[in-house]
């Protein structure tokens, strides 16, 4: 296992579009929390998790970059037929998926750790040039940690699951880009509150200010549940199908 | 010793390789032969595990992937250009390495025996396909494998690169190796297997050595001359052999050089000529594989 997830690691390593995506929510969360929540900051600036909140909300906003990352890990070993040499030289299918899976989570959290970090300073450094003096800020770690966590390893699983059951690469990326905008709310249109329990708003829920329909327990769990439901049935198709 | 068992693959309503079942030794080049559409590249995923279908294969006994370490076991090229065009050679067979068990080492000792250590820190996106193919043949070979089974790795080698793939796969077989290969030309193979398999619509139509096929071919025969036709005729219908009118003489087959001098010189017939006929591969394999061409352009005009 061991072995597999270092090989994915390194895929993950050599290839242009990890850096890439990285490299694009770095300079959009750097630029919006630069500009919109340090230089040009608001009223708010008094709240005592002005700073946690940053973070938060970059994070939901640039956590599909993420997602992508998982995406393209699984749909280029298609795309480019890699996927034969990936399972002839593992000797199970199952542990090649969780060497996958836990990659990508590896992934997400460096991810988000860079993110978060860099999104403080450039708040920071917002709010210096722009002249804005910022209370003394309390991290709610616990609760920082896990609404992050989850919601970043929910996002980014989300995106390996449709891979791994697409395994087309544009096919997964447009699904993966609309569920959340228009799948889920035309779905939504119809579901009504019971729309809280579909992935990506249960994901919102878990980092917005204030839930609704569900708590942020609630909504992880149901995330939780969504991601769990889906990897068992790609791992079984992953097992039973070609590898083509 | 791999030994293929009763390998099926069905797609819908299609049968892709039916009920196929041989063997391929070690210290012998196998080549794998079958019209376009015959099932070769099935039959290679079926026996990897790629493909789900049933019988199963064995590689000394084991399927490949009850084996500690596959990749240092079987060493396989399917498709040229299987690689992230954008991912450097040298990073490609390092994941490879990585995910084999293999020395990170051996990566460039690969690169240098196909000859792409200058490009080893360039994507392979750009490369031609004889490029190409040699960065599948230096992933085959990572792992110094018992086993090499490559599908058409001559596809895009120059003339040069051919000549250096026949010696390379002869000299890896003589080494107490198995190659197991499938190519579609059959001058090459002729020379580099020792060994052949022949399918068609999926179904074995022949397994033996090369030698063994081109002589069961209706090609190969003894050509016989004499001043004396009807004579001749008649001797050989009495010995019941097999022959057929073939320019100003009979081709017998079935029979040696030997037997047939023999029943002639019995018969006090005077024979001015007696010479062994040898059919090509090439003749063999169309021979054989008349009667299950997926794609034939014979007819057309």
């Amino acid at each position: 296992m061991i072995v597999a997830m270092k090989a994915e690691i390194r895929k993950l390593l050599t290839v242009r579009s990890t850096y890439i995506m990285l490299l694009v929510a770095l300079l959009l969360g750097g630029f919006i929390n630069y500009w919109v929540v340090g230089y040009k900051a608001g009223q708010d600036i008094t709240d005592v998790h002005y700073l946690q909140n940053a973070v938060l909300v970059t994070v939901y906003n640039l956590s599909m970059f993420a997602g992508i990352v998982g995406i393209l890990l699984m749909t280029h070993e298609y795309r480019y037929n890699t996927i034969y040499y990936a399972l002839t030289s593992m000797r199970s299918r199952t542990k090649l998926l969780l060497a996958k899976t836990l990659a990508v989570c590896g992934y997400a959290v460096v991810y988000s750790v860079l993110l978060g970090a860099f999104s403080v300073l450039m708040v920071m450094l917002g709010l210096n040039i722009g002249n804005h003096e910022l209370v003394a800020q309390s991290f709610q770690w616990g609760e920082l940690l896990w609404r992050g966590l989850v919601y970043i390893f929910g996002i980014t699983l989300i995106g390996l699951i449709l891979a791994i059951l697409i395994r087309n690469q544009i096919g997964t990326i447009v699904v993966y880009l609309f569920m959340p905008g228009t799948i889920e709310m035309l779905a939504s249109l119809v579901l009504k509150d019971k729309a809280a329990y579909l992935p990506f708003t249960a994901l919102t829920n878990i980092v917005a200010d204030k839930p609704v329909h569900l708590s942020y327990a609630a909504s992880a769990f149901v995330v939780l549940s969504w991601v769990v439901g889906g990897w068992i049935i790609g791992w079984i198709l992953f097992l039973r199908r070609d590898a083509n | 010793m791999i030994t293929a068992q009763n390998l099926t693959k069905k797609y819908k309503k299609k049968l892709a390789v039916s009920d196929l079942s041989f063997t391929v030794n070690t210290g012998r080049v196998t080549g794998f032969l079958g019209p376009n559409g015959a099932g070769k590249s099935t039959t290679m995923r079926l026996m990897l595990g790629l493909d789900r279908g049933t019988g199963q294969t064995l590689f000394d006994d084991k399927p490949l992937n009850a084996h500690h370490s596959p990749a240092k076991l079987a060493g396989i090229l399917l498709e040229a250009k299987a690689f992230h065009p954008t991912r450097t050679a040298r990073n490609h067979l390092s994941v490879l390495a990585e995910a084999g068990r293999i020395p990170l080492s051996r990566v460039d000792e690969v690169l240098d025996i196909v000859g792409l250590k200058d490009v080893a820190r360039k994507g392979p996106g750009k490369f031609s396909l004889g490029m190409s193919q040699r960065l599948g043949i230096a992933a085959a070979l990572l792992g110094e494998p018992r086993y090499l089974i490559l599908d058409e790795p001559a596809n895009g080698l120059d003339p040069e690169g051919i000549a250096w793939l026949r010696q390379f796969i002869k000299d890896y077989a003589n080494k107490g190796n198995a190659v197991f290969i499938s190519s579609h030309l059959l001058s090459e193979m002729s020379q580099m297997a020792d060994d052949i398999i022949v399918i068609g619509k999926g179904k074995l139509i022949a397994q033996g050595s090369v030698d063994s096929i081109i002589a069961g071919s209706a090609h190969a025969g003894v050509f016989v001359r004499s001043d004396d036709t009807t004579k001749l005729h008649q001797t050989l219908g009495k010995a019941q052999a097999n022959y057929v009118d073939f320019e100003n003489g009979v081709k017998v087959t079935g029979m040696s050089t030997e037997e047939i001098g023999k029943i002639l010189f019995s018969a006090g017939l005077p024979v001015f000529e007696l010479s062994m006929q040898n059919a090509s591969l090439e003749e063999a394999f169309l021979e054989l594989t008349a009667a299950s061409e997926e794609f034939s352009t014979k007819g057309a005009k």
